[in-house]
């Protein structure tokens, strides 16, 4: 297992590094300046030259890569063109709201979308199961920007239960994760679902039934174990995403994380924050990764890495 | 400070607003009576000021800079407004001069030296002295290439020694120096007839240099301020700013009270408009004004159809023209007639419709704020809307390829008005296709003149037609890429150029009026439509006003919701 870990971690270091040169080679391909931007857009061509020569973008594009990561082995992501502070910094502020605001949806999928696959796989071809799994199929369907509205207005401004957006404390993240959870439960719901049938039709569970086994034991020991291999494969890549920044949710709903940030710098051709936004990203889903396939050992003891 | 059309990164949240808004048909929330708001430019008051209290505002932008040599954008400025002075700056509503920390001044006979009495006994939060050299130090730092000041270029080259200190050459700005702990002296290479309102833009406002030594520049535009401002940085973050105030703000109103009122102003950054125009509505919120600038569009409708929510609306002309470039040196508009066809192609009115007739149809560069509009624009260059007057100018160009890119910022206004330019366009003969793209792209494109058509505005610096004209449309201007359009007349060059040292005012007049003239004939631009101020301010909120070049100005407002 500890040599699977070490060759995984060593991938990562290859694959952070061909990130690395795609992010900057696509930022510079993009016709925008972000000097002019910084400068504003009354400003004289020596402000921009000025401007441009601080930020170091009056180098060629090779000699900026090797400086960034020259830079990023000494463990600094340099400073926002835009914001002036260090990327560590804006990252770090935005990292609390952000982990607050993924695990809030992700455990709200979770909530909703585990309960439901079982429900329908134990009800399947029943009119309660068509009935749930329409639903899930609507609610999948509806956009996260109107459904946080709908409940921001009813449950935020009409009944003034909850607040209206920002992220300030626990109350302020039942609406987001609500929205988030309601809509993509159903990805969780239908997975779930069709694991479950297949592995309720294995000899095992039909063993367990002939020995006696009530439906609960089977259900819960048995085949829901079997079943949420692929769950928690779609699971890691879940999270491993919502801790990147989910936009459209902190866009709706005035969380200040870091999707926002990494949207605003896009937005800005801030390349130091894109790069560290981007790196951060291709780190936690790397990491999700591996850390799925450590779990699967222990949900499903056929697995071995040795 | 410059109001700013270069708000970025806002068009995910207005996509989004615009569509919760369609979806959600938010209605009004009439719990609150709410008193009638004078819909004019003046003070919105009642009774007496009353100290104390707190607001909240938010802000669908991000907070920038906080140093006064970087506050370029809307956001930063009004912070940076509250937290600054500068030696002189505007009087209410108007466009007149006042003194802010400039006691005094006198300007030479030749235009080129000015003289400035500091006040005396001013403090910074920390109680440090201002004193001339305050200015000094600013006027060094916005001139330093260290800084990377978006200033630079309104003191170089005008004032003596600027460019001899911004390359190096020399260590001190030979034509700024303190004469006496409170005396100021600047002196010009040539007279500037404005060079009092470039002084009122908060890049030349008074810093404290020993505390910057201390903090260093990164960390005074990123995390700390020490100014003699109205209010006090308390809490900076990425997403607040806390502002509380300052007990010995020199500035008294007319009443002998110490300014301001408030105690503290919260501002968060919130980049939802829906939810920001329900913060508004529920009264969590005071204004939605110039860190919105202005009630946005998605949400705009939501107002007017309120019977509540109207009557906080209040409404002053802004110095903005919004207009569409033609690129002189790009086919098919380096015919002259292909360009005059586009004005009488426009149908203004109905773009002026499609934004909620919140603005006014445009027919010159300069709007109706500025000395120098003409009210009285000669018949030939006087273009109204006219699709067979611009089909025959089409036939008369003889062109015969006229398939045109239209660029624009993809914003959800801007997208509006290129449907409504490529439909009248394409009514008369063109063949418009529209490219859409995000504000750094679309500046960059349309400044090195690789655009054949553009949407795009100007949004005064300073309240003078120098700002617009000799900016936009002088040859020199197109190094810069502030003439987009890549407009070269020589003669209105010359006119242009005298206009920028001439100090007699009746004079300049006289030549801005010839290059409007010339300038409409040769048809550049179309002008499309000028801005206004549309804000929403809370009936408990006295004495806001809106001054057309400054922010808002929050050390002059109360709170008193007894009376409404």
């Amino acid at each position: 297992m500890l040599s699977f870990i070490i060759r995984r971690l060593g991938a990562t270091v290859i694959v952070l590094f061909g990130i690395s040169v795609l992010t900057f080679i696509l930022i510079y391909a993009i016709p925008s300046d972000p000097a002019r931007i910084i400068a504003g857009q009354h400003a004289s061509l020596a402000t921009i030259k000025e401007i441009r020569h601080n930020l170091g973008l009056d180098k060629p594009v090779p000699i900026q890569y090797i400086d960034y990561m020259g830079r990023l082995f000494h463990g600094n992501l340099g400073t926002s063109f835009i914001y002036n502070e260090p990327v560590t910094q804006l990252i770090m502020s935005r990292l609390g709201a952000t982990v607050e605001l993924a695990l809030g949806c992700w455990i709200a999928e979770l909530l909703i979308g585990i309960p439901l696959g079982i429900f329908t796989a134990r009800r399947a071809r029943k009119p309660s199961d068509y009935v749930v799994s329409a639903l899930a199929l609507i609610a999948m369907s509806l956009p996260v920007f109107w459904l946080g509205l709908i409940l921001m207005y009813y449950f935020g401004f009409i009944h003034p239960w909850f607040p209206l957006g920002g992220n300030s404390g626990f109350t302020s993240l039942i609406l987001p994760s609500l929205t988030y959870g309601v809509t993509g439960a159903a990805v969780y719901m239908r997975l779930l679902k069709s694991s479950m049938l297949e592995v309720m039709n294995q000899d095992y569970i039909r063993t367990a039934r002939a020995k006696g086994a009530g439906e609960n034991r089977i259900i819960w020991r048995h085949a829901l174990r079997n079943a949420l291999i692929p769950v928690i494969t779609y699971g890691s890549i879940d999270i491993g995403t919502l801790l990147s920044g989910v936009i459209l949710i902190e866009a709706t709903f005035n969380w200040n994380g870091l999707g926002m940030l990494a949207y605003q710098a896009i937005q800005q051709s801030d390349i130091p924050v894109i790069m560290g936004t981007v790196l951060l990203t291709a780190v936690l889903v790397v990491l999700f990764n591996l850390l799925t396939d450590i779990v699967y050992v222990f949900v499903d003891p056929r697995i071995r890495y040795d | 400070m410059a109001r700013k059309l270069w708000k970025t990164g806002t068009a995910v949240g207005a996509s989004i607003a615009a569509l919760g808004l369609l979806a959600v048909g938010i209605t009004t929330h009439a719990s609150t009576p709410k008193a009638t708001v004078a819909g004019n430019a003046d003070a919105v008051s009642s009774g007496k000021p009353t100290p104390g209290g707190s607001i909240t505002l938010d802000t669908d932008g991000d907070f920038k800079d906080l140093d006064p040599a970087l506050a370029y954008d809307t956001i930063s400025g009004e912070i940076v407004d509250q937290m600054y002075n500068p030696l002189v700056t505007y009087k209410g509503t108007t466009s007149q001069l006042t003194g802010d920390l400039a006691s005094s001044w006198k300007v030479s006979k030749d235009g080129k030296t000015y003289t400035f009495q500091i006040r005396p006994g001013v403090k910074f939060w920390n109680g440090d002295p201002v004193t001339a050299q305050s200015f000094v130090d600013e006027f060094q730092r916005v001139l330093s290439p260290s800084v990377g000041s978006p200033g630079e270029g309104f003191l170089d080259p005008i004032v003596v020694g600027s460019t001899a200190y911004n390359k190096g050459k020399a260590k001190t700005v030979s034509g700024i120096k303190a004469i006496g702990k409170y005396t100021l002296q600047i002196k010009l290479t040539k007279p500037e007839p404005f060079f009092l309102q470039v002084l009122a833009m908060p890049f030349f406002s008074a810093v404290d240099q020993a505390f910057i030594d201390k903090v260093g520049n990164k960390a005074f535009d990123s995390q700390t301020a020490m100014g003699t401002g109205p209010f006090e940085l308390s809490k900076y973050t990425g997403t607040q700013v806390v502002l509380k105030k300052n007990p010995d703000y020199f500035m008294k109103d007319k009443y002998g009270n110490r300014l301001p009122y408030l105690d503290q102003i919260t501002i968060n950054v919130n980049k939802n408009d829906q939810v920001d125009a329900l913060h508004f509505e529920d009264g969590q919120t005071a204004l939605i004004a110039d860190l919105f600038a202005g009630i946005p569009s998605s949400v705009y409708p939501t107002f007017l159809n309120s019977p509540t929510l109207k009557k906080d609306i209040i409404k002053a002309p802004s110095n903005a023209t919004y207009y569409l470039g033609l690129n002189n040196k790009l086919a098919p508009f380096n015919n002259v007639k292909v360009r005059q066809a586009v004005e009488y192609a426009i149908n203004k009115q109905r773009i002026v419709q499609l934004l909620n007739n919140r603005f006014m149809v445009a027919d010159q560069p300069l709007p109706p704020g500025i000395d120098g509009y003409m009210k009285n624009l000669p018949a030939s260059v006087d273009y109204k809307y006219n699709p067979a007057k611009a089909k025959a100018l089409l036939k008369q160009s003889g062109v015969k390829d006229l398939n045109v890119t239209l660029y624009s910022e993809n914003t959800a206004d801007a997208e509006k008005i290129d449907d409504q330019i490529q439909s009248d366009m394409n009514a008369v003969g063109f063949h418009v296709k529209i490219d859409s793209m995000d504000w750094n792209s679309f500046l960059t494109l349309t400044e090195k003149g690789k655009a054949q058509a553009f949407q795009l505005a100007w949004i005064q610096d300073f309240p003078d037609a120098s700002d617009f004209l000799n900016t936009l449309f002088n040859s020199n201007e197109i190094a810069s890429g502030n003439n987009a359009s890549m407009y070269d007349n020589k003669q209105v060059d010359s006119w242009l150029n005298e206009a920028e040292t001439d100090t007699n005012q009746a004079q300049r007049i006289q030549l801005y009026d010839k290059a409007t003239v010339q300038i409409m004939k040769d048809a550049p631009w179309v002008p499309l439509y000028y801005g206004e101020f549309v804000y929403a301010v809370q009936p408990w909120v006295h004495g806001f006003y809106i001054n057309p070049t400054l922010m808002d100005p929050l050390q002059a407002i109360w709170i008193d919701k007894s009376h409404q």
